[in-house]
């Protein structure tokens, strides 16, 4: 498996068939005696806006760390919660009731369940 | 087999969108009014342009049930998509303030109250259709209410054609006179037409509407017939334009001589269609502006998205398009000319063409993405001459629309 090409910014699908963001970020794990392998999916925060280049990458980081939602924390899915790697990755997390969700809840309770005719 | 016939209209809204919003017709008068027939040509070269990367878009969707802005996210990375999608985003949003103030200059000529004051309606109005409407209802309300539009065919076969000087329309030539507004013109036509929103429109489209690889062949005729009609329409303005303006040496300055086009050959008629079809294109052009922001935001971003939800199963697709809407309207509000707004959004698609269409070039030759469906030497040819232009348009795009705008 090639990280960058198979892995990085894939569609994350959860236990249920739902879009749940993106690969926008790995995290491996080296220690002595074993081969480095990957131990974290970090998904939002500030491990996407880093990838951004110079001073952009750095103001918007900082931003968020101040104003976004876990002032910055990316959600995290441990490896070993990945049941399939194709086109679209799918783990065993129920995004509905995680974190992963958070700000997209938050949009939804704060401001479209508020326009008449939601739901 | 009906099933994908109907898929047709996808065609139909995209290219409606494209060629019948208010850019398209504003630079079709103005190149009529200017040039006659010289300038039909930029509308056939960007038309074919237009047809293959629409194609390209059908087909990647087909093949690999990926939008376009997803399929960027997937192979470029966030730190390449990022770029198009925030200069899509700003272009953007002085496209949608163009469509909004044409929508609202069309119902000022039928109330006679200022376009100012419509601003804000026909934007709360599109976003009421996308709030209730699912894609199938934009999908089959807009080409049927856009038939309004053949009345610009109509008017330009009611006056007396002279098809040699037509058909001369279609060879490049150099103008006689005003070297720098027929240039002006010329990049702003194919702004006007190759606009990267259809793509990631028409790709979403694709998308919502389930394609497989059984639906690549039909996909062609789809994308051809769809941008054909469009194209055919605008040529029609422009047709008009050129007999009713050009001999009485009018330079279109604003959007209410560009109302009087039809009233010669279909009296006052030709005033309230020419109104209608304006609104209705317009109208068209931004359901389909509002829902690509919106798409390609979500779809970057492994976002939930699809216009057939319930708004609040997707509530952050919804809030990119509300949150645009809400913004579209000021700059008509505060009384800039839609003119003049519409004239530097085209100039502005321009010089943001190369970022939307190199990803094309490693797409759809990437077995990964499209599998057997790569393209072929034609697709290619034709991608690798729209980099090259689009990056000669990017360059001269800023220069012309300040020395040949006026």
């Amino acid at each position: 498996m090639h990280l960058v090409r198979d892995l990085l910014d894939k569609q994350l699908i959860d236990v249920n068939w739902q879009k749940m963001g993106r690969v926008d970020g790995l995290l491996m794990e080296a220690r002595p005696g074993t081969q480095p392998h990957i131990a974290t999916i970090c998904v939002g925060g500030t491990v996407l806006t880093r990838r951004l280049p110079g001073f952009v990458g750095r103001w918007s980081t900082a931003v968020l760390r101040r104003f976004g939602p876990r002032h910055g924390a990316p959600f995290r899915i441990p490896w070993s919660r990945v049941l399939s790697v194709d086109a679209m990755i799918r783990v065993d997390v129920d995004s509905d009731s995680s974190d992963a969700m958070a700000s997209s809840r938050w949009v939804r309770d704060r401001i479209i369940d508020r326009i008449p005719g939601a739901s | 087999m009906k099933q994908k016939i109907l898929q047709l209209t996808l065609g139909v809204v995209t290219s409606i969108g494209g060629f019948l919003e208010v850019g398209s017709i504003a630079t079709s008068a103005q190149a009529g009014a200017s040039f006659a027939y010289q300038l039909i040509w930029p509308v056939v070269l960007g038309t074919i342009v237009l047809i293959f990367l629409v194609e390209m878009s059908g087909r990647l969707a087909a093949a690999s049930k990926l939008t376009v802005s997803g399929a960027m996210r997937d192979r470029f990375g966030f730190d390449y998509f990022v770029v198009p999608l925030v200069t899509l985003s700003v272009v953007i949003y002085l496209v949608l303030a163009a469509e909004v103030g044409g929508a609202a200059f069309a119902l000022q000529l039928v109330t006679g109250i200022s376009y100012r004051w419509w601003a804000v309606p026909v934007a709360l109005l599109v976003w009421l259709i996308l709030w209730a409407g699912p894609f199938s209802a934009v999908e089959r309300w807009v080409p049927l209410v856009g038939l309004v539009t053949v009345v610009f065919l109509v008017g330009a076969l009611e006056l007396n054609l002279d098809w040699g000087a037509l058909a001369h329309g279609l060879i490049p030539t150099m103008p006689s006179h005003d070297g720098l507004h027929y240039w002006f013109l010329v990049v702003n036509i194919l702004g006007a037409t190759i606009a990267p929103y259809l793509m990631y429109f028409y790709s979403s489209g694709a998308v919502e509407g389930k394609w497989d690889e059984s639906y690549i062949g039909i996909n062609r005729v789809i994308a051809t017939i769809g941008m054909s009609f469009g194209a055919l329409l605008a040529v029609a303005v422009l047709v008009v334009c050129a007999r009713v303006f050009e001999p009485a040496g009018m330079r279109m300055e604003g959007y209410d001589q560009i109302a009087l086009m039809l009233t010669g050959a279909l009296g006052s008629w030709g005033f309230y269609l020419f109104a209608a079809s304006l609104f209705v294109g317009c109208l068209g052009a931004c359901l389909e502006i509002a829902l690509a922001v919106a798409y390609m935001t979500a779809q970057g971003l492994g976002w939930r998205w699809g216009q057939d939800e319930e708004p609040r199963k997707v509530p952050r697709f919804v809030l990119v398009y509300t949150v645009l809407l809400a913004l579209a309207p000021w700059l008509i509000v505060l009384g800039v000319s839609p003119l003049q707004v519409t004239s530097m959004s085209m100039a502005l698609t321009a010089a943001t063409l190369p970022v939307a269409i190199i990803p094309f070039i490693v797409l759809m030759n990437d077995p990964v993405y499209v599998g057997k469906h790569t393209n072929g030497w034609i697709g290619n040819c034709v991608v690798l001459f729209t980099i090259v232009m689009a990056c000669i348009l990017a360059v001269v795009t800023i220069p012309l629309q300040l020395l040949g705008g006026g």
